[in-house]
């Protein structure tokens, strides 16, 4: 490569790498690595360095702190010149970078060692680069390569609609391959695995990825007839999509506007079946309107309408999915907002019912009674939680007669050992008094 | 029920134990510390190991108690001979009773002893991973009674003497020599286990470090007074210095920021120790990793120490930020730096520690110039459009930072955002009377008279002649119809209304009948005496008088078109 002179003139080998071809990249390689494959947008990246000041000053090594230095590639998190440069390298590769301010640290400069507007050296080795863990748990359940770099910084949210191709291929074979348009969150009505979803959300418009799922993430794939937990790898595309509005964004009109349609939504995912989908609709509904602060009446008592009907409707997803303790806990939320709700007092027993508080379940279905004297199902539930308790009680004394029964038992054994040592040693001690004589 | 117990050997054990115990608390209730001692120490190895349960019980109770001579007998005997035992004796027993005993560890010099056994106990114990769960478990016990020290209060409106003054109180100093024992044992460990690589221990202990910086030395100031470095901080430097002994990228350990808030406010804050950081790292990366650790210290403002730290710490990092090139409109699809914005908004207003509210202007300023042009616009048009009337005096900022982009705009002949469609939409939102003519004008006061400035500004600026923003032609008598006239009459309607009131106060001498009452601390709040309440009216006229005389001006700013 042709060396590149500057402004400085000074000669610095190589080629210009910066995307405006202004000289603010140059990279020579030192040492060629190996393979074809380069790092992608994303991918956590394990290099050394060296930096040094155009004079030779070193201001930095990852060497001299014996330790590597990891980052992930592609999203600003290091200086412009190195998501651009080591973008180039291959694994085993050697080069050295030189930056112009503008590719590093700019007018800023940054803390004592880079002044201002000062050119930077690295001398960058890379030793391996991976795929971006994007699982909650970071547990490598999701990990995303990009291919195609996407659009912007905007991301599908929660209730955002994608319009996206994806390709499944278990063991190099195809499973699932079609374009489809779907909501966040209820993509599980169209046979998308969690951790495709999940993933979406970490992606940008016109992005291409490749990911590899596993354990928990593969969840939707048992669908296409594959074992359960089985890693499978998916390409994606996400080809366009609409954002849901953000909270920050609406005004207190619109977050009821919005509680609304949330409400209808999440009847209807109830109806269907979809119980925790469900939940997450009522759950943001109590988002929305946490904090709005209503000026007429009207909506004041829609908002408090809205939130109470969501509470109660939260605690009934839980008790179709059994989950007696978020159950009861979304009672409770409801009756602090309304203490007479009858239904959620009859909830709230049912629950206490099935985890044998049946206490708790019996006060319930009082207060239900008192409130509504003609309720039949609270009537049969007491006479329910009266039943129960008897025979509960019927088992605790079987329980503990026949424990005692054991235990007397055992000391009528013991006794009666005793008293069988107690006749031997009698009758060796009278064999010694009387063969005893001296 | 007979004796289940029948094995000889075992009674036989039990007795020599007790006898051992019970010859050396003859000898203490004696007062014989001398022969207990060496009755002690000419027991075998076999023996005290054998024994390490007993003895150890006796001998933590021994130390609690209490003499009355000036040198505490009992407390030197069983330190003695605890460090004796814990030589020779089985150190897991003994760990497990000192673990178990932690609701007596009260004194400072107990704790400094524990920290002293404890190593001793560790060195002892054979070399496998469960040794790490053993330290933590030290470590905890240890810290916990660091987060018992009392710490002295300061009012939230604190200045340089008081912090002066905090900084150098007692138990402040008892908090940070503790903390020194704590650190030094650490770095103890950390030398020990060195020579073990088998064994890594430096996430557990980097851990502990940064969470005792969190709590509870979260509660102290780092800041320096009159440029000299706060007592505090001089103090917690080798905490620090581990941690980078630790790990030479100590952000290697974050991996739950909530908790590690303060670690990452000192890294990033105190120079020393950010040029020890990678020098690789972009600014915006240091933005991101710091938005919800200023969040969350920011959060609770009656802490008043968590909040100075917030703003240093934003003020620092958005000073890093590169004017007019660090972000474009399409950074603003970013949730995080929405997240950072309105958290700078609650500090700027609502902020009770008045002397770092300058901190958190300039991080604001200094974040909104990171954008570049059309990023600015974007920023203040989603900013104008979600606060609400009532946030008056964020309103007000904004319109301030509105004018002066308008003429930088204005003069750089080039860029022409601020004209037409895209200027309009900005004033509609802020031309706005909330109520109509029954607004209450007082509480949108200084956004009304900020806006109505701002009007006028254009109309200086961009004469009738040139009209390039094009307020002239297309928009003046859409804001005269939906804003001024409206404005006018709500004026006339308060004026006339507060005159009246002024008027009805003055003629009726009788005291008004209190309806509402306000308690504070259950004590109730004086209303304001009848001058005070007279002042206010007066005070309300003028505000409308002054309002009405902006308004004249931009009458003759536009001539007749207004």
């Amino acid at each position: 490569m042709p060396p590149t002179e500057t402004n400085e003139q000074t000669t610095i080998k190589g080629e210009d790498i910066s995307p405006a071809k202004d000289g603010g990249i140059i990279k020579e390689i030192i040492k060629e690595g190996h393979g074809d494959e380069r790092p992608l947008t994303n991918d956590k990246v394990y290099v050394h360095y060296v930096g040094t000041l155009l004079d030779g000053t070193k201001f930095d090594s990852s060497r001299d702190r014996n330790q590597q230095f990891d980052f992930e590639l592609g999203k600003g998190s290091v200086i412009k010149a190195w998501d651009i440069g080591v973008a180039t390298m291959k694994r085993g590769e050697i080069c050295r970078l030189t930056c112009k301010p503008e590719y590093a640290y700019g007018e800023n400069g940054s803390g004592e060692k880079i002044p201002p507007h000062t050119t930077l050296v690295f001398e960058i080795e890379l030793f391996d680069f991976v795929g971006e863990d994007l699982s909650e748990a970071k547990d490598h359940s999701i990990v995303r390569r990009t291919l195609t770099k996407g659009e912007g910084w905007a991301k599908p949210n929660d209730g955002a609609t994608v319009e996206v191709t994806l390709k499944g291929t278990y063991q190099n074979q195809v499973f699932d391959e079609r374009t489809l348009s779907f909501t966040i969150g209820e993509g599980f009505l169209q046979n998308i695995p969690e951790g495709v979803e999940h993933a979406l959300t970490k992606m940008t418009k016109n992005e291409h990825a490749q990911l590899k799922l596993k354990s928990k993430a593969t969840t939707g794939v048992e669908k296409f007839n594959i074992p359960a937990n089985t890693p499978v790898q998916y390409d994606v595309t996400l080809i366009n999509f609409e954002k849901a509005k953000e909270t920050w964004s609406m005004n207190d009109a619109e977050k009821l506007e919005q509680a609304e349609v949330l409400k209808k939504r999440a009847g209807e995912l109830f109806t269907g079946g979809h119980y925790q989908a469900a939940v997450k609709k009522y759950n943001k509904i109590g988002d929305y309107l946490q904090t709005a602060n209503h000026e007429s009446e009207d909506d004041k008592k829609k908002a408090q309408e809205l939130k109470l009907s969501a509470q109660s409707n939260t605690a009934l997803c839980y008790l179709k999915l059994n989950d007696y303790v978020e159950c009861i806990r979304s009672c409770e939320k409801a009756l602090e907002l309304d203490p007479k709700n009858e239904k959620c007092l009859f909830r709230r027993g049912q629950c206490h019912l099935a985890m044998s508080n049946f206490e708790e379940a019996l006060k319930d279905f009082h207060d239900v009674q008192k409130l509504n004297p003609s309720n039949s199902a609270a009537a049969q539930s007491i006479q329910k939680c009266r039943d129960q308790i008897k025979a509960y009680q019927q088992k605790e004394k079987q329980l503990y007669a026949n424990i005692f029964a054991k235990m007397a038992k055992q000391n009528e054994k013991m006794e009666a050992q005793a008293a069988t040592v107690e006749v031997t040693t009698n009758e060796e001690n009278k064999e010694d008094q009387t063969t005893t004589t001296n | 029920m007979l004796n289940s117990d029948c094995n000889p050997a075992s009674s036989t054990l039990t007795d020599l134990n007790l006898s051992i115990v019970k010859e050396i608390s003859t000898l203490i209730d004696n007062s014989d510390f001398n022969e207990a001692r060496d009755y002690l120490t000419s027991l075998s190895e076999q023996q005290i190991y054998d024994n390490t349960w007993d003895l150890c019980t006796y001998l933590f109770e021994l130390l609690e108690r209490p003499s009355d001579k000036l040198c505490n007998e009992y407390e030197i005997y069983s330190e003695d001979t605890l460090t004796h035992v814990a030589q020779y004796g089985n150190p897991r027993e003994m760990l497990i009773i000192m673990l178990e005993q932690s609701d007596k560890f009260i004194s400072d010099k107990a704790f400094a002893f524990h920290i002293k056994l404890f190593f001793i106990i560790l060195k002892r114990l054979p070399l496998k991973a469960s040794i790490i769960t053993y330290i933590d478990d030290i470590l905890s016990l240890l810290k916990c009674h660091l987060t018992t020290v009392e710490l002295p209060k300061i009012t939230n409106d604190f200045a340089g003497k008081d912090l002066l003054v905090f900084n150098h109180d007692y138990r402040v100093n008892k908090l940070l020599k503790l903390t020194q024992l704590y650190v030094d044992f650490i770095c103890q460990l950390r030398d020990y286990f060195s020579t073990t690589p088998t064994i890594n221990i430096v996430p557990i202990l980097g851990k502990y470090l940064i969470s005792v910086l969190q709590n509870p030395l979260s509660s102290l100031s780092y800041e320096p007074i009159d440029s000299q470095e706060s007592s505090s901080f001089t103090l917690i430097r080798p905490l620090l210095d581990c941690l980078f002994t630790l790990n030479p990228n100590p952000l290697q350990f974050i991996d739950n920021k909530e908790d590690q808030s303060v670690f990452i406010y000192l890294v990033l804050t105190k120079k020393k120790y950010f040029s020890l950081l990678p020098c690789v790292y972009s600014p915006f990366f240091y933005l991101i990793l710091s938005i919800p650790i200023i969040q969350q210290l920011s959060n609770d403002r009656e802490q008043v120490m968590l909040t100075e730290k917030a703003c240093v710490l934003v003020s620092t990092v958005c000073s890093w930020l590169r004017p007019n090139s660090e972000f474009n409109e399409n950074s603003l699809n970013n949730n995080d730096l929405h997240t950072l914005i309105d958290t700078l908004k609650t500090c700027m207003v609502q902020s009770p520690a008045r002397q770092y509210a300058p901190l958190t202007i300039g991080a604001y300023r200094s974040l909104f110039r990171s954008f570049d042009h059309f990023g600015r616009y974007t920023f203040l048009r989603q900013q104008i459009a979600k606060t609400s009337c009532n946030e008056d005096s964020y309103r007000t900022f904004l319109c301030s930072l509105l004018k002066d982009e308008f003429l930088y705009d204005y003069r750089s002949l080039s860029s022409e955002i601020y004209k037409g469609p895209s200027l309009f939409q900005l004033l509609d939102r802020l031309c706005n009377l909330p109520n109509g003519v029954e607004s209450d004008l007082l509480e949108i006061y200084d956004c009304l008279c900020s806006t109505l400035n701002f009007i006028r500004f254009i109309g200086l600026i961009d004469k009738r002649g040139v009209n390039r923003t094009l307020l002239w032609t297309e928009r003046l008598n859409r804001l005269n119809e939906t804003f001024l006239k409206p404005l006018r009459k709500s004026i006339d309607l308060a004026r006339a209304h507060y005159k009246l009131e002024i008027r009805n106060r003055k003629e009726d001498n009788k005291p008004e009948p209190m309806d509402t009452e306000i308690l504070v601390d259950n004590k109730l709040l004086s209303m304001p005496s009848k001058q005070e309440q007279m002042e206010t009216l007066h005070s309300a006229v003028t505000k409308f008088d002054i309002l009405d005389c902006i308004l004249s001006a931009l009458t003759e700013t536009f001539g007749g078109d207004l």
